[in-house]
Formats: C-alpha cells, sequence, structure tokens
C-alpha cells in the first residue's frame, strides 16, 4: 500500500519539479541562446567568424587575461585578509563581530559611482606608487568583494566550535599558524570556495569601477569592442560567462569533495600560498 | 612521570574573581579532582595550567620547570574538552595522529601508536570513522585518545563527561581512571559530579568561589568535611536549626550534646550538619519523652529503597516541623511506613556548626 502510494507522490513532486526547472532553465538559457545565434551569424547562414576573432583580437584577449588575473589576484587578497581577521575576531574579540560586519557589509550599500568618487583620488597615488596597470583595480575589488566573502567565511566559522578546536590543537602543539592552516581552514572549506566563487563571479562581470577608473579589463574590451563589432562582443560574453560557469562548477566540486584523512591535502594550494606568504 | 604545582593563582574577570590565592600540588602519577558547583573557576584552573588563560598572579610549575609564561602549544600537556573537540575533516586515526605529526613522528611509527592508543581506549576498529559517525562516548574516548598520543606530561580533563549518558559516563569514567593508572600519567580531572570525583580521584579537591575549601583523599573528604561548605556540597546533608545552650545545641526543644558548641555565644543560632547516615530513627514507645534526651520526636513522611540503605524522610513533631533525611540499613530500613511516629537520635560522628 505504502510502497504503490510513495511513488505516486514522488511523480507528482517530480512533475512539478520538472516544470520549474524547466521554466528557469527557458528563462536563463534563451537569452545565452540568442547570444550563441547572434554571434554565429554569418552573411550566409551560420559562421564561427565571431569567435575566431576572439583570437586574433589582442585588445580582447588582453582583457580577457587581465580579468582572470584580477579574479585571482582578488580572491587571493580578500580570502587571506578576511580568514585571519575574521578568525581572530571569532577567537579573540568576538565582541568586535558585529562592526566587523557592518564595514564589511558597507560596500553593499555604497553605489558604484560614489565609490569611484571616493576612490579616484586614492588612485591617483595607489598609481604613483604602483603603476598604472589595471591590476590595481585588485584593491578596489577586494573592497567590493568583502561583502560576500565575509559573509561567507563568518557562517563557516561561526558553524564550527572554533575555539575549542583551536585550543584542542594548542595543546597537541600547533602554533597559530599550523592551528589556521590545518585545523581552520579545512573545515570551512566549503565557505572558502563560496567566498572564492563569488568574488571571481564578481570581478570577472565587474564594469563600472574599471571603465571609470580608465583601466580596461574584460567588460570594458566588451563594451569598447561591442560598437564596433557587435558579433564579436557578444561571443566574448558568451564565452565568458561559460568561463565563469565552469569556475564555479571546479569550485563546487573541489567544496563538495569528502573530507580526506590527511589535513595537509585539504588546503588548496591557492588558499595556503595566499596565507603563508 | 610529572609533578605539577600551582601556587597561589589569582584570576579576575572583569569584577568576577574567577580564582583566588589557589593553591594545589599534584604528585607524579596521582589523580586530582577539582569538585565544585558551576563557576566557581574549576575550568580557570585548568585553563591556566594548560595555558589558555593567563594568571593575574601566581605560578605553574611542571617538574621544577616555571610554564606561567609558556604558550599552550609548548607545554606537553594533554587535555580533553567539556564540548566535543575532534577536527571534523579528520578520520579518529588522523585526530590521533595530528600532535605526533606535528612533533614530527614517522607516518609508520605515528600509524601504529596511534592504532595502540585507539585500542587502549576501546576504539581499535574506529580508527577510520570521521567525528560525525562516533557516538558522544566515542569522540570523548578518541579526544582521549588524542591527548595520550603526544605522551604529555600532564592530562587535563575538563568535565569530558558531562555530555554523556549516565551509563556511558560511569563507564568512561572507570576506564580513564585504569588507563591513567596504567600509564601512571599525572592527571586534573575537572567535574561538578561529587560521586565521579570520589569514585575515580586519590584526591579531591573541592572548590567554591575561586577557593580550594578541601584537598584529601576521598573518604576524608566525605567524612570529614574541612568546612560547612564542603559538609554541604559533598554527599547529602541535613542542616538543622537550632540554637547554642552551653554545650549543647537545641533542635526543635531537644538537647543534642556538642563540644564545638562552646564556642558560640549563648542563644546564637546556628545550623547543625548532619549526614543521613548519622541519623538513627526508632519506634517511638512514648516512654522515652524527657527534656533532657537527644531524642527527637517525629513522623515518618516517604521511604524509599536504595539497596543497601533506605531512605526515610521524617519531620520532625515539634518546633518548626523541620524535614530531616535518614538512612537506615536495609531490610529494617524498610520497615518505616508513612505516618509511623518514630524517635529521631543523632549519633554524631563529626559534629558542623554553621552560624545563620
Ligand atoms: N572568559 C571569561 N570571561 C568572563 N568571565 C569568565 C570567563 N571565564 C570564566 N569566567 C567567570 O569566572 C568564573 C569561574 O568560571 P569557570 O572557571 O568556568 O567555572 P567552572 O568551570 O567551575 O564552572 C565564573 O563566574 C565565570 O562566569
Ligand atoms: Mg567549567
Amino acid at each position: 500500500m505504502r510502497r504503490t502510494a510513495a511513488p505516486r507522490r514522488w511523480t507528482g513532486h517530480s512533475a512539478l519539479r520538472a516544470l520549474v526547472l524547466a521554466a528557469s532553465a527557458l528563462y536563463f538559457l534563451l537569452p545565452l541562446m540568442a547570444m550563441l545565434e547572434f554571434s554565429t551569424r554569418g552573411t550566409t547562414g551560420r559562421s564561427l567568424e565571431s569567435w575566431r576573432a576572439i583570437g586574433s583580437t589582442p585588445a580582447m584577449l588582453a582583457g580577457i587575461r587581465i580579468s582572470l588575473t584580477q579574479a585571482v589576484l582578488t580572491t587571493a587578497l580578500v580570502l587571506g585578509l578576511l580568514v585571519p581577521t575574521t578568525a581572530w575576531v571569532h577567537l579573540r574579540v568576538p565582541q568586535l563581530r558585529r562592526a566587523m560586519e557592518l564595514v564589511c557589509l558597507l560596500p553593499l550599500t555604497i553605489p558604484a559611482i560614489v565609490v569611484v568618487v571616493g576612490i579616484a583620488d586614492l588612485y591617483a597615488w595607489v598609481t604613483y606608487l604602483l603603476g598604472d596597470s589595471p591590476l590595481t583595480l585588485t584593491f578596489a575589488y577586494g573592497v567590493l568583494a568583502l561583502p560576500y566573502a565575509f559573509r561567507a567565511i563568518d557562517n563557516g566559522l561561526s558553524a564550527m566550535d572554533l575555539r575549542t578546536l583551536a585550543e584542542a590543537a594548542r595543546s597537541l602543539g600547533a602554533s597559530w599558524t599550523t592551528v589556521l592552516l590545518r585545523v581552520m581552514v579545512p573545515n570551512l572549506r566549503v565557505a572558502l570556495v563560496s567566498a572564492a566563487s563569488l568574488t571571481m563571479a564578481l570581478v570577472l562581470g565587474e564594469f563600472t569601477l574599471a571603465s571609470l577608473l580608465n583601466f580596461d579589463n574584460l567588460q570594458v574590451e566588451i563594451n569598447v569592442i561591442g560598437k564596433r563589432d557587435a558579433g564579436l562582443s557578444v561571443a566574448v560574453a558568451l564565452a565568458s560567462m561559460i568561463f565563469a560557469f565552469v569556475v564555479l562548477f571546479v569550485l563546487g566540486f573541489i567544496g563538495r569533495r569528502l573530507p580526506s584523512t590527511t589535513s595537509d591535502d585539504d588546503v588548496p594550494a591557492a588558499v595556503r600560498e595566499e596565507i603563508t606568504s | 612521570m610529572t609533578h605539577l604545582q600551582m601556587s597561589g593563582l589569582g584570576k579576575a574577570f572583569g569584577g568576577v574573581r574567577a580564582l583566588d590565592s589557589f593553591d594545589l600540588d599534584i604528585a607524579a602519577g596521582e589523580f586530582v579532582s577539582l569538585l565544585g558547583p558551576s563557576g566557581c573557576g574549576k575550568t580557570t584552573a585548568l585553563r591556566i595550567v594548560a595555558g589558555f588563560e593567563s594568571a593575574d598572579r601566581g605560578r605553574v610549575v611542571i617538574d621544577g620547570q616555571d610554564v606561567t609564561r609558556l604558550t599552550p602549544d609548548r607545554r606537553d600537556i594533554g587535555m580533553v574538552f567539556q564540548a566535543y573537540s575532534l577536527f571534523p575533516n579528520m578520520s579518529a586515526a588522523g585526530n590521533v595522529e595530528f600532535g605526533m605529526r606535528l612533533r614530527g613522528v614517522a607516518p609508520r611509527r605515528r600509524r601504529d601508536r596511534a592504532g595502540e592508543l585507539l585500542d587502549l581506549v576501546g576504539l581499535a576498529a574506529h580508527g577510520g570513522k570521521y567525528p560525525h559517525q562516533l557516538s558522544g562516548g566515542q569522540q570523548q574516548r578518541v579526544a582521549l585518545a588524542r591527548a595520550l598520543a603526544i605522551e604529555p606530561k600532564i592530562l587535563l580533563l575538563d568535565e569530558p563527561l558531562s555530555a554523556l549518558d549516565a551509563k556511558v559516563r560511569v563507564n568512561l569514567r572507570g576506564e580513564i581512571r585504569r588507563i591513567q593508572k596504567d600509564l601512571g600519567i599525572t592527571t586534573l580531572f575537572v567535574t561538578h559530579d561529587q560521586e565521579e570525583a570520589l569514585a575515580i580521584s586519590d584526591r579531591v579537591g573541592v572548590m567554591s568561589e575561586g577557593r580550594m575549601e578541601q584537598l584529601d583523599v576521598p573518604a576524608t573528604v566525605y567524612r570529614e568535611p574541612a568546612t560547612p561548605f564542603v559538609a554541604q556540597f559533598v554527599g547529602v546533608t541535613n542542616a538543622l536549626l537550632g540554637s547554642i545552650e552551653g554545650s549543647h545545641v537545641v533542635v526543635d526543644g531537644s538537647r543534642v550534646p556538642i563540644q564545638e558548641a562552646r564556642s558560640y555565644r549563648q542563644g546564637a543560632k546556628v545550623r547543625l550538619l548532619v549526614r543521613p547516615e548519622e541519623v538513627h530513627l526508632a519506634e517511638a514507645d512514648g516512654n522515652e519523652m524527657s527534656a533532657h534526651s537527644a531524642k527527637i520526636l517525629a513522623t515518618v513522611l516517604t521511604n524509599s529503597f536504595l539497596g543497601p540503605v533506605s531512605r526515610v524522610t521524617v519531620r520532625l513533631d515539634t518546633g518548626e516541623g523541620q524535614l530531616v533525611l535518614a538512612d537506615m540499613p536495609s531490610p529494617e530500613g524498610g520497615g518505616f511506613a508513612p505516618g509511623q511516629q518514630v524517635l529521631v537520635e543523632l549519633r554524631l560522628r563529626r559534629p558542623m556548626l554553621v552560624e545563620r
């Protein structure tokens, strides 16, 4: 009796689920398919002309390279700063947690255009000291990514008995660095992956700051080239989106991997390097 | 085998004095329990020994070496916490190996040793399991194995059993004691459970408000409490209201001869601390009544069978109708029925008075 009843309920659920899934897939995929259609339009029939042009447009390649580097640097900067700081606040000065949260959430409430006005003067100095590489945007992006990264890491730290774990490790002979790398980071993996994903997605899609501060990155190039060659710009936009999906998927896969016995390989190499350097 | 000395330890949190001139000297290989109500400073004492908290005053000396200023990672102290503290990302064996790995023990040796230790705590077959796959009792066993793996000079246990079921608790405390004896490791054990402390310790230190009230072998702490606090905290105690009359305490009209009464002023109001096993009940036959008798007429309220004794609650018939607990040996103790009139006699071994 129960055996026959259960699957029927399941089918009802599944149908609803499939419907919702299909609707959202349509909503997300339709524009992407339109982009694909547009970027493969030739003078006669389909053509991969625009896609091939990516490889032969140096400005576009540069934009891609810059944005990728920015994404990696920003992620490293944000995780490297936030993980030890948030952990320290949780462990030693929990009464400052609210204040830290407030500061980290500020960038959400300030419109990008206002940030630019405030940050422009500062960037005169950054340019003076570090040169005018677009990679210096890493600092600004680090600030923009704070709200998302903080939330993820803060949640991750709150979910474990950080103090007891840290003290257990300390009594077993661990230095603070070891506590951070072998106890906190491995148990924060899911949080770190989501912080990293959000940061990367944010940087890869960033246009306003770069454009207003006169730096070239992927989105700026897409915009510039789009005015000249719409097909190429749409192809790159689509490619960058697919790329971002792949990055998020890979990171998500790392995050969901089952924990292993040894703690050493629990630390993503990038994170370990960042934190020790 | 290590000798642990704590002398003159003081620690305040804001206005709260968590520890106050706290002294404790633990001999090599000895098992000492700190017993006291919640908030009396037991954990603080332990955390100062481990180095997680710095003392405002006083010193911690391990085998003649002053470690007061040493960080926790340099003290070689094994600690088992009240909260579950296994690293969630490591298997049971991984947890046990953690300290050895930090000390650069070779992988093969590390694995062998972890296996031995897991065997010692009865979890030989569970090395590959992760903390979330283990029960609370098993997790605390692994935590014990992990603490022992670094061959610590001192073992500290902060209410490691308090989150466990009664049965598991009793089993595990016995095992902790067995392992401690086998290894001869100097151990400081914290609990608020007097039975636990009395059952497994070489000596018990009873604490109150950051101070050591009494430190002695369990039997002495129980039979000869040094202070009224100890008398009332350890074991079950009747605190009978009375007043001083010469060398007697008058409890509800009956005069109980007590030498110590002389040191109180005449008429002073006191509480007389009496263990249930010091209260003797006899059937009342109506003849014993006399003003100078130490016996008090009372009525039985309840009688519960506790195995070796029956705990009888009686209400004194005169005065304020105080309740008194009496432990009468089985099987005679079972004979007292609710409503029955009895004579209460105090057969005091070690009378103790508290002024009220
Ligand atoms: N980190 C702390 N901050 C403020 N007060 C504390 C802290 N640790 C302990 N205390 C206070 O010190 C006293 C002793 O605490 P504790 O040593 O934990 O007692 P116990 O372990 O005997 O229950 C308590 O009043 C407690 O509130
Ligand atoms: Mg405590």
